[in-house]
């Protein structure tokens, strides 16, 4: 049971050895079948139909690059760049506004006692666990009542408010932590709560500003559902474009991949950017 | 600090007004709508406008087997799915925590699939499960299965494989909240255990496991609520099927609602999957008090 | 340059009232030590001037000027804060020129007048070497300077500083102190100093608050505060070791006035006396320095049984504390006496000098 505590160090030599050698091979074993998924989603993009399609499955191949070029370039209409595009404006500015206005929020709700302070907060985080799929029949008829069904303001507006509650959590515990002392100081030497809120605490809590708006940017860049629905066709995102391909009865499986890399592979590299605060913010401030 | 008071509520308005609107218009507002809507017949794309026609949508669900069997597929997935991977991921939250060399990369690796598109993931896992040619079936020949699986097709195995899909995806997401919730615990919590005489067993049950209550509850909650919303690898894996075996609430709801452009029953399930969702939701907040301070 | 003048203050904490009609006056360009335990009200009554907190009813003057309800900034006040509460975000040179880019100051300072005064005060405080340094790169005492320097660049008219010195180890703690009192002896503003420790405060004030409870308990010179405490709280919080303050009787005597201290009779002067007969009540507190007491070897007339509490020795001479009833003494002795905890002793007590308090209300029983 020497895994129970961690970190403990118990009798040396052989058994030692061999104790860590199986907690190696576990835990490679563990990312290797984490792994795994994403390797098949790349060769396979690197792969002929010929070679997808083989069986036995064939596991040395000589890449060919022809499934990006056919998806970025050749594909008839419009092609995985105008997606990724849409993605990537849809994504940029939900995260900057779910990130400026979660900001004010949480620097309201840490800073200022007011009767209901607590429900606002609770309400907000409450929002985190609203399932989307509930909310999907209003907010269409809503969205297209007011005329913008497929456009990108529409995904903007509905990711912005996804965001808000972990963004407004998040931000609250950062709030928190700062010493009211240095808040105070900037108010005896002449500034408001707007310019304290601007100038001293937003700097000072830079990298839960960080945290939150890489995680946004990673929520509302994998959303499907709403983008499915608000915006299926010109302003659609990359996962709208990805989910079309299934719908097709010959799947080309090399540019499917294509695309699939295109869309995953910008995430994995933020994921790497963020470690320090990724629990903190999927938790939002609960575990650290 | 509360040099005026009037003042100051005033700002406090200003900074959580705009927030609280994006969240009306698209929270509560739309919630409200819900209700309104599942009070009416209304088909999407049909000139003829909502009809009043009070509970009979929700009266109507009661007798729906569609809808029976999608609480029941629901509940066998958030539960299969929520236990496996909190089970699995709380395990290798330990073995990960061991001190050697080459772990902390091992660790990055192991949480990337967290951050993969879900749809992206769907995908991936719909050409695995491939009956002719995925790499699942050639692992089931290897270990000496007479025949092709139907991963995806055979009823029983359609759920498992989703579960799989869902678990490789979130098992390493509650591996690593569960790691750093560990790595808070202080080396001298252990020490005193040590100095108390506490075997390793009563360690863990006595003195880890209480300390670990809060980012366990955290932890399940999420993936319950997460695993019960889960749309996007029925989506891609098995739209439901086979025969309604993997129709979840979630996915039931999509299809009334855009499949078969019922937007009034569509409402009425997605009132009851709120008010469900919302319970376990108040649960969550009023265990969890970390937020006590204002 | 302005004095700060407190009228009648009420402030409550909830259901908790602190200040029940608190008065206190501190003349233009004194140094006012507020002085108490923790939980009096001091750092509540310096951040009344500073209008971060606001008296429930009550009048705060800055000169002759009403400041009630007036925000922080506008009262022309420097604040130095216990934790010195410094901008990480910024360097030294951009703490000190915080408060002049201040938007209620816009105008006011060209940015080549910015960059004098930020010189300048940082060459008073001896931080100029640092301008460029990030403030969490600085030792306690460097962040001290630029909490000060931060206080006094837009010369105030008031400067608050709050415990400015609690968190500085010793021998900084000293230099430090003679540096404020220097500085202050240099420009002259008028400045409130927070501080628990008694001997900060007679050290730099040239007055002193003794507060206790929300209550001003006395107000003072130092010496006027060490030689005659209007209170038995004040003498017991003043001097090292303070007075010890003993519980009596008082009695009559062969038509003297005589205290009577744990079964002890012990005599009083004329002086003493004449102010033990306006006591209001029989219970009397003696406060004693601790030259009044003595061990003797065995019982004597005017001595009393006590008990060995804590010892320890300060070079030659060894410092008692000693119970007997509910009361301890403290008590200076020799370092060759050797005493151990429990032991039971004999110490003469002589009242020349003694103050008398009430027992009920703990006033000094005053000199007619």
């Amino acid at each position: 049971m020497s895994t129970i505590v961690p970190d403990k160090k118990n009798a040396v030599g052989a058994a030692t050895g061999a104790r860590n050698l199986a907690i190696y091979l576990a835990a490679c074993l563990f990312v290797g079948f984490g792994l795994f998924p994403l390797y098949m989603m790349i060769t396979t993009s690197l792969k002929t139909d010929q070679q997808t399609f083989a069986w036995p499955p064939v596991w040395l191949f000589t890449p060919r690059f022809q499934s990006y070029y056919n998806a970025l370039f050749v594909f008839g209409g419009r092609s995985a760049d105008h997606y990724l595009f849409n993605s990537l404006v849809v994504t940029l500015s939900s995260s900057a506004l779910a990130v400026f206005l979660g900001a004010m929020a949480a620097y309201g709700l840490a800073r200022f006692r007011f009767r209901g302070n607590r429900d606002v907060a609770f309400y907000i985080l409450s929002t985190r666990f609203a399932p989307p799929v509930g909310f999907i029949v209003p907010i269409y008829l809503m969205v297209q009542r007011s005329g913008l069904l497929d456009t990108q303001i529409a995904l903007i507006v509905v990711y912005t408010s996804m965001n808000l509650s972990f963004v407004t959590w998040i931000l609250r515990g950062f709030f928190l932590e700062i010493p009211i002392e240095i808040e105070e100081a900037a108010l005896v030497d002449g500034y408001t709560r707007w310019q304290i809120f601007l100038r001293v605490a937003l700097p000072l809590v830079r990298p839960g500003l960080a945290a939150t708006a890489i995680l946004s940017a990673i929520f509302s860049w994998n959303e499907f559902l709403f983008a499915s629905i608000l915006a299926p066709g010109d302003a659609a995102t990359i996962p709208v474009y990805l989910a079309g391909f299934s719908a097709s009865m010959n799947i080309d499986w090399g540019e499917y991949m294509a695309v699939g890399t295109m869309a995953v592979l910008p995430i994995m590299i933020f994921t790497l950017a963020l470690q320090r605060h990724l629990v903190r913010g999927l938790t939002f401030g609960a575990v650290r | 600090m509360a040099a005026s008071k009037r003042a100051d509520r005033r700002t406090a308005l200003l900074l959580i007004a705009p927030a609280m609107l994006v969240l009306v218009a698209i929270n509560i507002y739309p919630f409200i709508y819900a209700l309104y809507i599942s009070l009416h017949t209304f088909t999407l794309g049909r000139p003829t406008p909502p009809r009043y026609i009070g509970w009979s949508n929700y009266r109507d669900l009661l007798d729906d087997d569609r809808f029976i069997n999608s609480l029941w597929v629901s509940f066998k997935f958030v539960a299969i799915a929520a236990a496996v991977e909190f089970l699995v991921g709380f395990a290798l939250a330990f073995l990960f925590s061991a001190k050697l060399r080459g772990m902390a990369t091992l660790r990055k690796l192991a949480i990337l699939p967290i951050m993969v598109m879900p749809l992206a993931s769907g995908l991936i896992w719909f050409y695995i499960f491939n009956e002719n040619f995925g790499a699942m079936n050639w692992f089931a020949f290897l270990l000496g299965a007479p025949h092709r699986i139907p991963f995806l097709t055979d009823g029983k195995l359609a759920i498992l494989s989703l579960v799989l899909a869902d678990a490789w995806q979130w098992t390493p997401f509650v591996m690593l909240v569960m790691f750093a919730a560990l790595q808070a615990i202080p080396e001298y919590v252990y020490e005193a255990a040590k100095m108390d005489g506490l075997t390793p067993w009563q360690t863990f049950w006595r003195v880890t496991l209480p300390l670990l209550r809060s980012a366990i509850w955290v932890v399940l909650v999420l993936r319950v609520v997460d695993a019960f919303r889960m749309i996007e690898l029925i989506y891609l894996m098995t739209r439901g099927g086979p025969g309604g075996a993997t129709e979840t609430l979630s996915w039931y709801i999509y299809s009334t609602g855009f499949l078969d452009q019922d937007l009034g029953s569509a409402a009425a399930e997605a009132v009851v999957m709120i008010i469900a969702v919302s319970i376990i939701a108040q649960i969550f907040v009023r265990r969890l008090n970390y937020g006590a301070a204002t | 340059m302005a004095g700060i003048y407190f009228r009648d203050i009420y402030k409550s904490f909830g259901t908790s009232r602190l200040f029940e009609g608190l008065s206190l006056a501190c003349p233009d360009r004194k140094y006012l030590c507020l002085l108490g335990p923790s939980g009096c009200g001091k750092t509540t009554l310096m951040r009344i001037v500073a209008g971060l907190t606001e008296p429930d009813s009550g009048e705060v003057l800055i000169g002759d000027k009403r400041v009630n309800g007036l925000p922080p900034a506008s009262r022309n006040i420097g604040l130095a804060f216990q934790n010195y509460a410094l901008y990480p975000h910024l360097s030294v040179a951009g703490n000190l020129a915080f408060p002049l880019r201040a938007p209620i100051r816009r105008g006011r300072y060209r940015q080549a007048e910015i960059e004098e005064r930020v010189k300048r005060v940082a060459a008073l405080l001896r931080i100029d070497q640092l301008l460029h340094r990030r403030v969490n790169q600085l030792s306690g005492g460097q962040q001290q300077r630029v909490a000060l320097g931060r206080a006094l660049i837009h010369d105030p008219g008031v400067l608050l500083l709050d415990e400015p010195v609690t968190h500085l180890d010793a021998r900084l703690r000293y230099e430090m102190r003679a540096e404020i009192k220097l500085l202050h002896d240099r420009i002259g503003t008028t400045t409130i100093h927070v501080t628990h420790d008694q001997q900060e405060a007679l050290a730099m004030g040239d007055l002193i608050a003794v507060m206790r409870n929300g209550r001003i308990e006395q107000l003072g010179a130092p010496l006027e505060l060490y030689h005659e405490p209007a209170t038995a709280f004040v003498a017991g919080f003043i001097g090292d070791p303070p007075m010890s303050l003993v519980h009596a009787r008082l009695a009559q005597e062969n038509g003297n006035t005589i205290v009577q201290v744990a079964g002890s009779s012990l005599s009083l002067s004329e002086a003493l006396a004449a102010q033990a007969n306006m006591a209001p009540s029989r219970e009397i507190i003696v406060g004693l320095r601790p030259k009044q007491v003595a061990l003797v070897e065995r019982p004597e007339a005017g001595a009393v049984a006590t008990t060995v509490y804590s010892h320890g020795r300060v070079g030659r001479e060894q410092q008692l504390v000693l119970t007997f009833g509910r009361d301890e003494v403290h008590c200076r002795t020799s370092s060759a006496i050797h005493v151990t905890t429990g032991d039971k002793v004999w110490l003469s007590i002589s009242l020349d000098g003694a103050k008398l308090f009430d027992a009920a209300s703990g006033r000094a029983l005053a000199h007619t």
